[in-house]
This record gives structure tokens, sequence and C-alpha cells, in this order.
């Protein structure tokens, strides 16, 4: 008999902070392009760009991409950006020594995009500050993430402890290199030859 | 052939474990069916129309002695007896339970085997040449660079979640067996004029609702370098290949909408920084990976063999499969044998072996041919290294275990999907209409009289029976509710690939065979000798002739 195949709560599912080793408890970013958030009426995501130039939150903040030319030099606070999967990234680079942290959204965990937005920002333009994964981010995708050169990720979990120590259970050594500082087997592989 | 090392089984081994955890959290019902889908399709399991399938990768198609028992065991132990070669050198298994799942997958890591990547969006295992190593037309050996790119795609960070199945096939020598042009990445590997191994890449081919054979993208590639070209390719893909519509979601797509010569310079910019950001293997990688392909000890052996002569004339069925199923080798004294998964039978689908068959190509291998068996993409199976002298003890052991049909490349070796009678995707059956041709081709003279004629039957449009690259093709389609066939003629898989030609209308699966015996007879009576064979007529005198004869009494 062909088994059946329930509907999924995941959806329902709460999301936590994490970074690699454990949540991020202390965080003070404002997500402003959080369209989710906006829709419950939290912090205000905002599409239209022209009418909150003076109207923008104290603090750490996160603009669409769109926003992010329109928003002063001279504001206090650090300034992040979020990209969608489709985003144009050059358009961010121009932008790349005001940022503090990048976004990076997966529309659902099949948006495999986000992993080469990461790898290109990290490996190819020398991006230092906080690369954040959001959207639909399960515990089986956490050890890619990292490994593509993200810091943080907006974890869509239950139980995010037992989440990270199964992500971490993953994370071993891998048979290519990524943008994090792993090493690959071929690496470890002549370092036994050369003890032997 | 490769043998894991500490760090590939301490792979394997972790992943198996980390199914298990999986299979225990759905069974216990902490894992939804929607969350456990990708879990399991990571490590080859499918839901199918009865049941569970389990696909086990063989990657490049190479199969120790042990490792063939292991399969069987598995067949005869977690399933109903047999397994199914498919035509990525894969083996299916169509009744496993889900809570015996992590035992397969544990009884597959001891023998340095799994599932991993055989299905999900990703890089799927890598295929090549069934004859590598052994054929005398190789020009560099496949199985070293199949073997560094099964590694290096790997639960790749990157690309885990592209934007549908990826699939990666190669070859070393002049004749491409492996149907490179019609996958995502095709690399055909040649000697550049300094001796060094350069590969021809081809991208976007494959099959399905859109066929398309791939486009040449670069000539001459240093092998090296591969894998920062198809690092440079999958990134263009990843990011820009479409991601709305699951038919149009493979490369392919892409690439035809861009255009070849857009789509090159795109991936030529990209591999300009991906060949310093992300070098592949260092060199020494490579040469400890090929230090697991070097020759076997082959003896200095004459090329004729006086003993394989004399059991010729004596005996007219080893002559006969002798004739079709063994093949040149590159070692003097030596040949290539195909072990037949396509009897002219209606208990076995093409590329069926029961558990107690895999045991007797695996002592085979084992006693014969340097421990050795491959699979090929054509659902056979192949003994890659035997002695002239001892062919025919291993024809006599084949014809015991009903393997020894003498129908290599001839027109009862038919490629078929599983079709209705297993997949959920079917519209109509692809085994029984395989096992009604070759009962009405059933007469060896005339099969071999007919010589080379490759029949492929898909049984949806989704094209895993490869129907477009068939010398003749048929895909089931559905038809008012009953099983209608088109049959696609002039399709081939070869260096020289080319897309089938739909021949009119459909047509009931019971008209199949009088109308493929009608076209097999119009090439027979217009063909200028035996050695001009069907697709060479075909390609003499266009598809039309033929396709008139398929229809002469509809």
């Amino acid at each position: 008999m062909r088994p059946s195949s329930p509907a999924a709560p995941r959806r329902a599912a709460p999301s936590t902070l994490v970074g690699p080793v454990a949540p991020i408890l202390a965080d003070a970013w404002i997500d402003l392009a959080d369209n989710a958030r906006a829709a419950c009426g939290h912090a205000g995501g905002v599409n239209g760009a022209d009418d909150m130039q003076g109207l923008l939150p104290a603090g750490d903040i996160i603009v669409e991409l769109a926003r992010l030319a329109s928003v002063p030099a001279e504001r206090p606070g650090r300034l992040g950006v979020r990209l969608r999967g489709d985003a144009h990234l050059e358009a961010a680079l121009a932008h790349l020594p005001r940022l503090g942290l990048i976004a990076v959204e997966f529309s659902t965990f099949r948006d495999g995009r986000g992993y080469s937005l990461a790898r290109l920002l990290r490996q190819r333009h020398g991006f230092a500050g906080d690369l954040r994964a959001v959207g639909d981010v399960l515990r089986d995708q956490l050890d890619l993430m990292w490994r593509c050169g993200f810091t943080s990720a907006l974890l869509r979990d239950r139980d995010p402890l037992a989440a990270l120590a199964f992500a971490r259970g993953l994370h071993r050594a891998p048979y290519q290199p990524g943008a994090d500082a792993t090493t690959p087997i071929w690496t470890l592989r002549r370092a036994a030859a050369t003890r032997a | 052939m490769y043998r894991y090392d500490e760090f590939d089984a301490a792979f394997v081994r972790a992943r198996a474990a980390e199914f298990r955890d999986q299979v225990a959290r759905r069974l216990a019902g902490e894992l939804s069916e929607e969350q456990f889908k990708p879990l399991r399709l990571m490590n080859g399991l499918y839901l199918q129309l009865h049941a569970y399938m389990l696909r086990v990768a063989i990657p490049y198609g190479v199969l120790s002695s042990r490792q063939l028992r292991r399969l069987a065991r598995i067949a005869r132990v977690y399933d109903r007896g047999y397994g199914h070669f498919t035509t990525r050198q894969n083996i299916q298994f169509n009744w496993p339970r889900l809570a015996d799942a992590p035992d397969i997958l544990d009884e597959l890591a001891e023998v340095d085997m799994h599932a991993i990547q055989t299905s999900g969006n990703c890089v799927r295992n890598v295929t090549s040449d069934h004859w590598a190593g052994a054929a005398p037309d190789e020009v560099a050996d496949p199985r070293v660079w199949a073997e560094a790119l099964r590694q290096w795609s790997t639960r790749h960070p990157e690309f885990s979640f592209l934007p549908r199945k990826f699939k990666i096939a190669i070859t070393g020598a002049a004749h491409d067996r492996a149907a490179v042009q019609a996958h995502d990445i095709g690399l055909h590997l040649h000697s550049g004029s300094d001796g060094r191994v350069m590969a021809r890449v081809y991208v976007g081919g494959g099959q399905g609702r859109t066929p398309f054979i791939a486009a040449l993208v670069r000539d001459h590639l240093p092998a090296e370098e591969m894998f920062s070209y198809i690092e440079a390719v999958l990134r263009v893909y990843n990011r820009h290949g479409r991601r709305d519509n699951i038919y149009k979601a493979r490369i392919k797509i892409l690439v035809a909408a861009l255009g070849v010569d857009a789509f090159a310079r795109e991936v030529e910019d990209e591999f300009q920084a991906t060949r310093r950001e992300a070098p592949g293997p260092p060199s020494e990688e490579i040469e400890r990976i090929a230090a697991h392909f070097g020759p076997p000890p082959f003896l200095d052996a004459p090329a004729r063999s006086s003993s394989f002569e004399q059991a010729r004339l004596d005996n007219k069925r080893f002559a006969r499969w002798a004739r079709t199923n063994t093949h040149p080798h590159r070692a003097p004294g030596y040949a290539i044998v195909t072990v037949s998964l396509k009897p002219i039978s209606r208990d076995m689908a093409p590329g069926d072996a029961t558990a107690d068959q895999m045991d007797v190509v695996a002592d085979l291998a084992q006693r014969f041919s340097f421990d050795e068996a491959r699979v090929s993409h054509e659902q056979n199976l192949v003994l890659p290294h035997v002695r002239l002298d001892d062919l025919p003890a291993v024809w006599r052991a084949l014809d015991e275990a009903s393997l020894a049909t003498p129908n290599h490349g001839l027109v009862s070796d038919i490629i078929a999907c599983p079709g209705l009678d297993y997949c959920d995707l079917a519209n109509a059956r692809s085994i029984p209409l395989a096992q009604a041709i070759a009962e009405r081709f059933d007469d060896l003279d005339a099969q071999e009289s007919i010589g080379e004629l490759k029949i492929k039957i898909s049984g949806c449009i989704n094209a895993c029976g490869h129907h477009h690259v068939g010398h003749i093709g048929i895909l089931g389609v559905d038809k008012r509710g009953g099983e209608f066939y088109q049959i696609l003629l002039g399709g081939r898989a070869d260096e020289r690939a080319a897309l089938g030609v739909i021949a009119g209308k459909g047509l009931a699966g019971e008209a199949i065979p009088d109308a493929i015996e009608r076209v097999v007879t119009f090439y027979l009576g217009v063909r200028r000798d035996e050695r001009e064979r069907f697709i060479d007529a075909l390609e003499r005198l266009g598809p039309e002739p033929f396709e008139e004869a398929l229809y002469a009494s509809v």
C-alpha cells in the first residue's frame, strides 16, 4: 500500500537566530525588508521608499536592495541589506563598504540561489560582515550554509538546540573547499600521506 | 578499481548513520512525509506506485565481485530476489521497507557503496564508458576523472539545491559509448597536441519533453581544469536557471534561452574567476586516484587462442555468442564480454537480474575478470577483462544462468524504463512491449543478419528509456485512456548524437511489433550490404520511406 503523505506543520515552526555553534541571543538588527513581519505589524516593513527618508528607526537596520541608495550616509547605526535569490548582485556591490550585514533570502528550502550569492559575496567580493540566511531555513541545510560563508541563520525549527547539534553532525570533513575555513579531504589526505 | 580510504569510509558511514536517525524520526511521527521527503531523496529513497524504491549508486558503472554479491544479498534479504539495473548505471530495488532502508545503507557502506545523490536536484551519479580501461580505442581513462568528480560533487555546499537534477557523463574513447551528448554536461576526453589530457565540454543535452543534443561549449579544456569549469557552469545555472516551472528548469532550457554563444561567454567569464577561487583537486590527488585504475596484471597472452578457436568450431551456440557478445580488448589475448540482461522471455524485464544471477556474474568476475564487473547504460552487465582461453567456461556459466542471450546491440537488446508496471509517472507500459518486440524477433539468425539496431522505449515523456536517441524510439502516450505509442526514427546517442524524428500518428501497443517488423523488413530490402546498418541506411535515404513502411498496413 502506498504510504500516506500527511500535510506538514513545518510552516508553523518558530524562527530562532543561530550561529554555527549556538543560538544568537543578542541581536540588534531590525529587518525593515521583512514582508512577513510587516504583515504581522511588527517592524513596519516598507516597500515605498520615497516617504521614508526621515522616518528610518534608530539603530541597526536591514533594508531592501532598492532602498539602499536612499539611506543617508551620515545616518547613525549600522546598515544591512536583504537580497532575494534573484537579486542583481552588482547593484549591491557599490554599497558593500557601508554594509555590516547581508541577509540572503531562501524563498523555499529548494531555492538554492542563496548559496551562490553567499560564495560570491565572500570569496569574490570580500564581504566581511555578517552573512545571514533568512526565509525557509531548515536544520538539514545549515552545514551547507556555513560552508558557503553564512555566519548566522534565522532557523525554522521547534528545537533549535537539537537542530544545531544535528547540523554539527553533518559538518564533517568535506570533499571540496568552500567559502569557510574547513579543510577539504584532499588536503587532509596529503597531510596524512606526509605523516606516514 | 577505486577503494575507499579512511576519509571516504568515514563520510559514507556518517551519512548512513544520519539517515538512520532521520528514518527513526519519521517512523516515530516526528517528521511529516513532506519534511522527510527531501531527506530520503538525498539518500535515493523514492516513493513509487506501489512502495518505496531505493536507487543505489554504482559510480561510473564499476563493481567489484564483493560489491555485486552484496547487491545480490540485498535483493534476497530486503527485496523480492531481484534488482533492476538502470540506464544511469545504477541499480534499483523496487520493494524495500522504509524501516529496512538504514540497514541497507549500512550494508552498502560496508562494501564502499551508497545511495547518495541518486535523486534530488543535485549532481547525480557520474556515468561513463562501461568499457573503460579495456577498449582498444581509449585515449584517456575516464574513470579517474569520474571518481574525482564523484568526490568533488558529493554534498557540494553550493550545488545541492539546483533548479533541477544534473547529470554528468564522461568518456575517454574515440567512440562514445556513454551517450555524453545526451547529458547536462558531457565530457569527451581527447589527447592534446602536447600529449596532455584535454576535455571537449558539451552542455545542455537531455531528453524529457524538450529534448536537446548538448552544445559544444569548449573544445580544448585541460582535464585538470574541469572542476573549476563545471563549477562555473553550475553557478551560472544555479543563479539563472528557471525555478518557476519544473518542465523548464533543466540547464538545456537556459542554454537555449540565452543562446549557446551567450551562455558559453557567461560561463567563460565565470570560469576566469573560479579557476583562481576554486581550483579542483591538486595533481597529487588526481595521481592518487589514477593509481587505483592502473591496468590489471594481464598475462602476456598470444593474440589468438587455439582453444577459443576450437570451441567456436565445435559449438555453434558458443560461436554465435562469441560473435555478438564479445568485443576486442586493448590487451592481446583478452576480450570484453557483454552479459545480456535482455533474455527473450516474458519472465524478466530489460535490466533485471535475480540475486542468483548477480552471484553468478560476481563469481565469474572474480575468477575470470580481475574481480571486476560493469553496468552499462544499455542495461547490461560487462566482464571487462576475460582471457580468450576462458571464454568457453564463462559462456557455459552464463548460459546456465540465462545470461548468455547473444543479442548485444541487436534488435532485442532493448532499453526500456520500468514504465507503468512500476512507475508513478508513466502513461503506458514499457516492459511488456519490449518483451513482445523481442519475441517477434526471437529467431537469432534473423537478429544477427539485421545487425545493429537500437530500440529504446519510454513509458512517458520523461524519457527514462532514452527513446529520443534510439535508432527506433518508442514513447508511451496516454490517449483517451488507452495505451498508445509514438514511434521516432533516426536517433542516436554516440559521438554523432542526434534526436529521432516523430513518425506519424501513435499506434496501439498490439500494433507495434508488426510495425517494427515492417520497417526492419524494409531496411533489409534497401540496405547496400550487410555492413550498412539500419541507422546508416536511414541517414542515407531519409526517414520518409521508413515511415511509409511503418504505417504500410495501418
